[in-house]
């Protein structure tokens, strides 16, 4: 028994939205009114994004989050809410599933909510922070028997572990010294991400007994740039694949609940039997995880 | 975290039965503490006040760990995860997940870093490349925060054992607060308390019929998610924290007896089965009160409290498993005995870890 996608909601900046948090909540509110779901049922909520307002660290994102929504602000005796962020790189959001697909089957929890978002921290004080401001939220709930996330695997290959950093620093930038964001891509980066995905891909289609031909949709993450061209080089994959990079470029941890969200609004989600979730991030990482809908 | 689970209130409320199929325990812990200290004498002769303070008294901390100048959170997580494995019956390539848990995520000085995840550095420091590995951050809850999603994969049978870590260089915090503390209602002030460590602990499943980990009631009390913020200092490297202490202390007092009699309720325990409580180690003030609180609702007085911040101070994520491995070092403790750790953190986190202390104390001790 997998857990089941309820709803997902998305969020860009807007006129009196500009920060991480900021759309996280849009993006969170929209996929519970889509869902039409009471926030105080959500018994879990992480949040997977990465680069926040203001770099903050404590307390976990997903609290402010967790009070903007509405979900169980204060202690009532009956229900609660537990929040904390997760991060992954650009698997974070997968992860955050796999972290509430568990509680669900566990029976722990009824609802759990995963919300990312990614926006320059401090405007002006980076350099080589190039992804575009985004979040997504995606609600999760117990699916029926053989159907919904029915296998997650996530793999590392270190020997490209310095291949894209992200670091905060003191240092001197435009003669003014400061703690400031430095990222730094390796060449070939995305070249190594899509290959490293392509043989993890085969280990995962061996370890559920699965051809490539049974893959009917693979939602991949949207970054780094040149990913999804790598990926689709290889035969058979360009049909699968769910590109936004179209209409938005370049989206980080919430680049998959754009990809789903568009297979979702098409009808290609629903009508896919099996369904893979692909995601690469620094390290690098690779995360699958393989959904199932009911025929 | 753990919902209703009425009709009306909860309508994909399971059917079948929650009970796991397995359980977890506590297979070793390590430590890792900075050499150098600092008294809180010396710290606050940096700190120029209106009108007369004593932070020692107010606080019961006496002094703290700080990392040198080539010591930071990798270093506090990465020894502090050897030390664990020394005492542990497991290799690093036995370790099937790793959770890092540290708010701070130093990294050669004072750099921060945001990717790769902090936990695929430390696993392969250690030698435990195919473990699955993510960071979490949960303030002060992390570690307890890291040990809840850890017992999850271990009960449901996915994992066998896996190690939580964190490792707290916080002190940046103190020395960037030193020359902004004017009066005692100055925000920074919490953080001067704060003091550096690294922690790790080994779950594993635990075999039939003996002790396990019983975590409850986990909740977030998010209206006051705005009573503590940290991050990167403005002007000066490392981090800043601005905290209303009072208000959470209030907050703290006036919850916590309802969300402590739930998780012991959910444990089919009473208050006065605890034997060993281990508080998060805020100040003395504040655990003498919360105490005397919980005394006054549950009509008896808990049998000891653990508090060691009078020589480490607050070390955030890492301050249970601080005390607990210091106890056990002591031999402070006998199988048997029921320990609750008990995670009050910004956000704001409540949370409860509830377990039957076993042969753990036979791998501690002055001759280990």
């Amino acid at each position: 028994m997998g857990s089941k996608i309820d709803a997902v909601g998305l969020s860009t900046p807007g006129f009196f939205r500009r920060g991480s948090v900021d759309m996280e909540i849009k993006a969170a509110k929209d996929c519970l009114k889509s869902a039409q779901l009471d926030p105080n049922l959500l018994g879990i909520l992480i949040n997977a994004g990465i680069y926040r307002d203001r770099h903050i660290a404590e307390p976990a994102i997903a609290t402010f989050i967790q009070r903007a929504i509405g979900a169980n602000e204060v202690f009532t005796g009956d229900r609660s809410t537990f929040s904390f962020d997760l991060t992954n790189g650009g698997c974070g959001m997968l992860t955050g599933m796999m972290v509430v697909d568990g509680f669900l089957q566990s029976g722990t929890i009824d609802h759990g909510m995963v919300v990312t978002a990614d926006t320059d921290p401090v405007p002006g004080e980076s350099q080589g922070y190039n992804y575009t401001p985004a979040a997504a939220a995606v609600l999760l709930s117990r699916g029926e028997d053989g159907a919904g996330f029915l296998h997650f695997k996530t793999e590392t290959e270190a020997r490209f572990i310095d291949d894209l950093q992200s670091r905060l620093g003191w240092m001197q930038h435009k003669r003014k010294m400061g703690n400031f964001l430095v990222m730094s891509q390796a060449e070939g980066y995305a070249k190594e991400c899509a290959q490293y995905a392509l043989e993890n891909l085969d280990a995962f289609l061996k370890d559920t007994s699965l051809k490539m031909k049974d893959i009917d949709l693979i939602i991949p993450s949207q970054s780094p740039p040149g990913f999804l061209e790598e990926l689709k080089k290889k035969k058979g994959m360009e049909e699968k694949l769910v590109d936004v990079t179209d209409k938005l470029e370049n989206v980080h941890t919430a680049g998959i609940g754009f990809a789903l969200a568009r297979a979702m609004s098409s009808g290609r989600f629903t009508a896919a039997k099996n369904c893979l979730f692909l995601t690469v991030g620094a390290g690098i990482t690779v995360s699958l995880a393989l959904y199932r809908n009911l025929q | 975290m753990k919902t209703e689970k009425t009709k009306e209130e909860s309508p994909s409320a399971p059917s079948t039965s929650s009970s796991p199929p397995f359980a977890s325990r506590f297979e070793s812990i390590g430590v890792k503490v900075p050499e150098q200290r600092l008294s809180t004498k010396d710290l606050m002769s940096g700190v120029k006040m209106w009108g007369k303070f004593d932070l020692e008294r107010l606080t019961g901390i006496k002094e703290r760990r700080v990392c040198s100048e080539t010591e930071d959170s990798y270093d506090l997580s990465l020894n502090a995860a050897l030390d664990c494995l020394k005492h542990s019956r497991y290799q690093a390539e036995d370790l099937e997940m790793i959770i890092c848990c540290s708010i701070t995520k130093y990294k050669d000085g004072m750099t921060y870093v945001w990717e790769p995840p902090f936990s695929l550095y430390i696993k392969e420091a250690i030698g435990a490349p195919r473990a699955l590995n993510f960071d979490i951050a949960n303030a002060c809850a992390g570690m307890l925060t890291g040990v809840l999603i850890m017992n999850d994969f271990i009960c449901r049978g996915v994992i066998k054992r896996g190690m939580v870590i964190s490792g707290e260089s916080l002190t940046s915090a103190s020395r960037n607060a030193v020359p902004r503390v004017k009066t005692i209602l100055s925000g920074q002030l919490a953080s001067l308390t704060v003091g550096d460590c690294g922690a790790a602990v080994i779950l594993e499943r635990s075999a039939e019929g003996k002790a396990k980990l019983e975590i409850s009631n986990f909740v977030t009390l998010s209206k006051y998610s705005d009573l503590c913020i940290g991050g990167p200092c403005r002007n000066a490297p490392g981090a800043q924290m601005t905290t209303d202490a009072r208000k959470i202390h209030q907050v703290a007092i006036a919850n916590m007896p309802f969300i402590t009699e739930k998780a012991l309720k959910e444990s089919d325990l009473g208050y006065g089965d605890i034997d060993h409580i281990v508080p998060h180690q805020t100040s003395m003030r504040a655990i003498h009160s919360g105490d005397k609180r919980l005394g006054h609702y549950f009509g008896v007085r808990a049998k000891n409290i653990i508090v060691n911040l009078q020589e480490y101070g607050n070390t955030a994520s890492t301050s249970h498993f601080l005390a607990l491995y210091r106890h056990l070092n002591e031999k402070r403790f006998k199988p048997g005995e029921k320990m609750m750790l008990m995670a009050l953190a910004s956000g704001l986190t409540v949370g409860f870890v509830i377990f039957t202390m076993d042969d753990l104390v036979d791998r501690y001790g002055i001759e280990n």
